[in-house]
């Protein structure tokens, strides 16, 4: 999504974000957070039972009371400026009110250009949308298309088509639409649903020095944990872990867990885990486990996008059976869990290409586990999907592949590159290098090639590089005898006209 | 016991090639694509060993070995590369998994065209790096030897390659903890080091083969308009098993790298005001 002032700018929803940048060196850009947004929805809720005790959300950003009965309550101007003045305190200064019958018509109110808050008189629902256009109804684009085309273009005109003919011309979707341009919405606030709190804490009458000691007790714990979260159809997803020396609180640590689960051994693994990638520092007499994050439980495949298979070797350790692939896939979890707590989620990655130019950009790490694609706590009913896209090369293989073969997409040498680039003294004979100072003495530069200039990325660091491959040597002697010869990508920097040498090829 | 029984065999196999060693065993040898490492004494890298991969810092040792690993994973075999140093770069191992791979050497057997013919629906090996080693208080070797023992433990990978260059050798007492670590194991484990060209290449205690690599004449040079585009050395490299030494030649194909990409290069389109303003 971006804002109206940079809609105004020429960017839109969907742009490449290098181009963006081109149209607007001042853009400012933020990581879509799903579990971020669905945490403010949550929070913005409780805030907004003060105005009224039916409150739930129905978009990301909307939400719907109950403004009923507020006769006796100052009336509904008044509850639409108490709305306004809990959405400022909270930060929300853009907010818009709409009160009328049903939700979809106050939806549509909330939009009048102008007003902090529209109210549609009562019974009046139908006569109020007559006049507005056909885009406030959630029509797809091929709908939408053909009812334009037909000259349909506002809903007081959709209207006067009957209900038979609209099911009979436009199907379920058109007759969906027709209900609300009619002001029939039965969307409905509801009384929130109080956020339920799973914890556990246990005193253990003295000091104890190792977990061990005490592993029966923790399994305990996650015994009746987990069993509170298989009554209400949860998982957990985050695991907070605090260890009390005479009520004062000396550790507590937060476990993501790779995967929402609600196996009491799985659980138990993962906190001993946890201890044994950080050691505790002290004895403790207390102990409180409690489930930060949970989900609902939801009867599908693990969300990890690739399940290893299991060689089909008559000598093979599992067999290459359901059992097997239960095992494999636990095991992938606990490894995953163990790099997370060990080394963090950055230290397994995949290689991914991206559409860029400059060498530095031309790839990305993308982390085996992504944060985004796990359920965030709520509880409310979400229209919208919370699932992120991962995969983001937005490369051409096939063009290229087609164009000019593995060359065009895979170098032909692996580099190996220095981070950051180490600056380097270049001595030129007759106006090209001939010799260079890497790695504490002088090298004779045997072959090189000319240069690939690059520049760019102006809006953010400005790049102006030639590009090198150079085959050096220690010694003079002839190409055909090499005594320590290294291949080298070295580049001239042309702003602070420096040498570097970005890496070796190996 | 067992373990002798299968040694002795192995080497009846070399003496006598097709008579000692049944069909499952021979699956415990990877085979790399390379005719000069799998028709060698040691018929490609064996699983449970240890496997070092050497040469100087910058001798080819890394391509040929993307080569090999973009061939297992067509292969369907689960590769790792613990990158102890953060050296790699992902433009060069994007495509490891579609079994593109670049430069590859001259006269290599992909297996990816074979298994073709034989398993057209098996999946492509799983190609993953473990880097940024450095997140907590313990070293990034210590880190990394870590991860290699984890992996190699949890049975899922077929082949572990732990890249060591640039940093202070594994000793002994480490060779023996992952050498443990593979006898419950499936996997194999290739040590990537990098050797001064003046110093021994003596491998530790527990290594079952070694390989060695050094650039060799005559160089390919790619010629262009303006002069060199690219430049290609050969690969010289001997294999080693139990005092047997085989030599290896790998020559890269001729090729001249050409950055394509499907966007063009934006160019800066605001006026010499805003660029000033912008600076500002």
């Amino acid at each position: 999504m971006c804002s109206p002032e940079a809609s105004k700018k020429g960017i839109y929803a969907g742009m490449k974000l290098s181009d963006a940048r081109a149209t607007c060196a001042d853009l400012l850009w933020r990581e879509c957070n799903e579990r971020l947004y669905a945490a403010a929805q949550t929070d913005f809720v409780q805030t907004l039972l003060e105005c009224s005790p039916r409150v739930a959300a129905h978009q990301s950003g909307v939400f719907l009371l109950d403004a009923s009965g507020r006769q006796r309550l100052g009336g509904e101007n008044k509850l639409c400026r108490d709305i306004l003045r809990i959405a400022g305190k909270a930060g929300y200064v853009n907010g818009q009110v709409g009160i009328a019958d049903s939700a979809f018509p106050a939806l549509v109110a909330t939009r009048i250009k102008d007003r902090r808050w529209f109210i549609v008189n009562q019974y009046s629902s139908a006569k109020f949308l007559a006049r507005l256009p056909i885009d406030h109804l959630p029509l797809s684009q091929s709908l939408y298309d053909l009812l334009f085309s037909l000259g349909i273009k506002t809903m007081g005109q959709f209207v006067q088509i009957p209900r038979e003919e609209v099911l009979k011309r436009f199907g379920t979707e058109g007759l969906a639409a027709h209900e609300l341009a009619l002001g029939f919405d039965l969307s409905q606030p509801r009384i929130p649903v109080a956020n339920k709190i799973f914890e556990s804490q246990v005193d253990l009458g003295g000091p104890i020095e190792a977990l061990n000691q005490t592993m029966f007790v923790v399994k305990s714990m996650l015994d009746g944990l987990t069993q509170s979260l298989n009554e209400e159809e949860l998982r957990a997803e985050e695991l907070s872990v605090s260890f009390f020396n005479d009520d004062e609180k000396f550790d507590e640590r937060s476990i993501p867990l790779v995967q929402p689960s609600n196996n009491p051994k799985f659980l138990l693994d993962v906190v001993r885990l946890s201890l044994e990638a950080q050691p505790l520092t002290r004895e403790f007499t207390a102990l409180k486990i409690t489930i930060t994050r949970y989900s609902s439980a939801q009867w599908q495949q693990s969300q990890i996008s690739e399940l290893p298979e299991i060689a089909n070797d008559e000598n093979a350790y599992q067999q290459n059976d359901q059992t097997g692939k239960t095992e494999t896939l636990e095991n992938m979890n606990l490894l995953l869990q163990r790099f997370i707590l060990r080394l963090g989620e950055d230290a397994l990655v995949k290689p991914i290409a991206n559409d860029q130019y400059l060498p530095e950009k031309a790839g990305r790490w993308q982390a085996v586990i992504n944060q985004q694609t796990r359920s965030a706590n709520h509880n409310y009913t979400d229209n919208s999907t919370s699932e992120s896209n991962l995969v983001s090369t937005v490369i051409n293989t096939a063009y290229i592949d087609n164009l000019l073969g593995e060359k065009g997409l895979v170098p032909n040498l692996v580099l190996k590159k220095n981070t950051p680039p180490v600056p380097v003294i270049v001595e030129f004979h007759e106006g090209s290098p001939k010799a260079v100072r890497y790695d504490g003495r002088w090298h004779y530069i045997k072959r090189l090639t000319s240069p690939e200039c690059l520049s760019g990325n102006w809006w953010d660091d400005p790049i102006r590089r030639s590009y090198y491959t150079a085959l050096i040597d220690t010694k003079s002697e002839p190409l055909e005898k090499l005594e320590e010869p290294t291949l080298l990508s070295i580049f001239h920097e042309q702003d602070s006209k420096s040498w570097f040498v970005d890496g070796i090829y190996d | 016991m067992r373990s002798n029984i299968a040694t002795l065999k192995e080497h009846f196999e070399q003496l006598f090639p097709g008579k000692w060693l049944t069909k499952g065993l021979n699956k415990k040898n990877l085979q790399t694509g390379l005719e000069d490492i799998d028709s060698s004494p040691s018929k490609g890298l064996a699983r449970k060993r240890i496997t070092e991969w050497g040469g100087a810092a910058s001798s080819g040792k890394t391509t040929v070995l993307r080569s090999v690993i973009a061939n297992w994973c067509a292969s369907g075999l689960h590769v790792i590369y613990i990158d102890s140093n953060n050296k790699l770069i992902p433009s060069d191992w994007a495509f490891i998994e579609e079994g593109k791979e670049g430069g590859k050497p001259a006269g290599f057997s992909s297996s990816k065209r074979q298994l073709a013919l034989v398993e057209p629906a098996r999946a492509a090996g799983r190609f993953w790096v473990v880097r940024n080693l450095s997140n907590n208080n313990k070293k990034h070797k210590q880190n990394a030897v870590w991860a290699a023992e984890q992996l190699i433990r949890s049975n899922l990978f077929d082949v572990v390659v732990f890249d060591s260059s640039n940093s202070t050798p594994l000793s002994s007492r480490l060779y023996a903890r992952l050498q443990h670590a593979l006898d419950a194991s499936k996997a194999a484990l290739l040590i990537v080091k990098d050797h001064e060209i003046t110093s021994s290449t003596q491998s530790n205690w527990g290594v079952y083969t070694q390989l060695h690599f050094e650039w060799s004449t005559p160089l390919v040079c790619e010629d262009g308009l303006n002069g060199v585009t690219s430049i290609a050395p050969k690969i010289h490299g001997t294999i080693a098993k139990d005092g047997l030494t085989n030599n290896i030649e790998v020559a890269m194909n001729s090729y001249a790298a050409n950055r394509l990409f499907t966007h063009p290069q934006i160019s800066d389109r605001r006026t010499s005001k805003a660029r000033t303003a912008f600076k500002k």
